[in-house]
């Protein structure tokens, strides 16, 4: 399978907005492919398309041709609930503009989207882990967003967004995904 | 980016960036550089050269054409 090795596969992506004399073609055949264990850049001029990529990728944008495999999986083939459960179990978001929500403090902001029949709101926010701690502070677990640094590190003002995703083993594996590992109830 | 630069390094996982900053380029086991709605480029600074880079330029001559 071409996706062999690769957490995202992506072959002749098109997205396109508008028909006729308004369309806009704003992937126009993007070859790209991640690898499981590395890290990889989007870079280029603003509107060339990165962040479209990104939202293709993630399933967030309905691509208009191409193939795509994320983590062995094609979209495709999905309902949009199964869709969604697919990127709420394997995909992350990191917003360089960080929509979080004031009234939390960070930990619980990472508690949010933790299915609520399985954790009880109380015990949701816990044990934060080192990805609420921030880069050189103690633990900024039970800080408000105002008070902590974005979430990359206050060193990088770029202006895009960054985006995780994690293995397919957790699909067919018993262990939790990451973000419950690090706010264990 | 040092967070999320060490999870990436899971057999499992994989993270990608967009950023404009290059001052953390150097985190990067891979670069790829759009242009226009395609991939124009794509380098492995660290010099960490697999066997689909040939595959991946090729990719990206098609995307240049």
């Amino acid at each position: 399978m071409e996706s062999n090795g690769h957490a995202i596969w992506c072959h002749d992506i098109q997205k396109h907005y508008g028909e006729g004399e308004t369309r806009i073609d704003a992937l126009r055949g993007v070859d790209f492919k991640a690898r499981f264990g590395e890290l990889s850049f989007l870079v280029g001029p603003s509107g060339c398309g990165k962040t479209t990529l990104l939202c293709v990728i993630a399933g967030l944008l309905d691509r208009s041709g191409g193939d795509l495999t994320v983590l062995g999986q094609n979209l495709d083939g999905l309902s949009d609930g199964d869709r969604v459960l697919f990127r709420r179990k394997n995909l992350g978001f990191v917003f360089q503009q960080y929509n979080l929500l004031p009234a939390l403090t960070a930990a619980e902001n990472v508690a949010v989207p933790l299915p609520r029949p399985r954790f009880r709101a109380k015990r949701r926010w816990i044990a934060p882990g080192p990805s609420c701690r921030g880069s050189g502070s103690k633990d900024a677990s039970r800080r408000f967003p105002p008070s902590f640094p974005a979430a990359s590190n206050n060193a990088s003002r770029s202006p895009g967004l960054s985006f995780t995703s994690r293995g397919s083993s957790y699909a067919t594996s018993q262990r939790r995904p990451w973000t419950m590992r690090r706010v264990r109830p | 980016m040092e967070l999320l630069a060490s999870d990436a390094v899971q057999p499992d996982r994989a993270v990608v960036v967009v950023t404009h900053d290059s001052r953390v380029f150097h985190h990067a086991q891979s670069i790829s550089r759009m242009d226009d709605g395609r991939i124009v480029d794509v380098s492995r600074p660290n010099g960490s050269v697999r066997e689909d880079i040939e595959e991946v330029d090729s990719f990206h001559k098609e995307a240049v054409l």
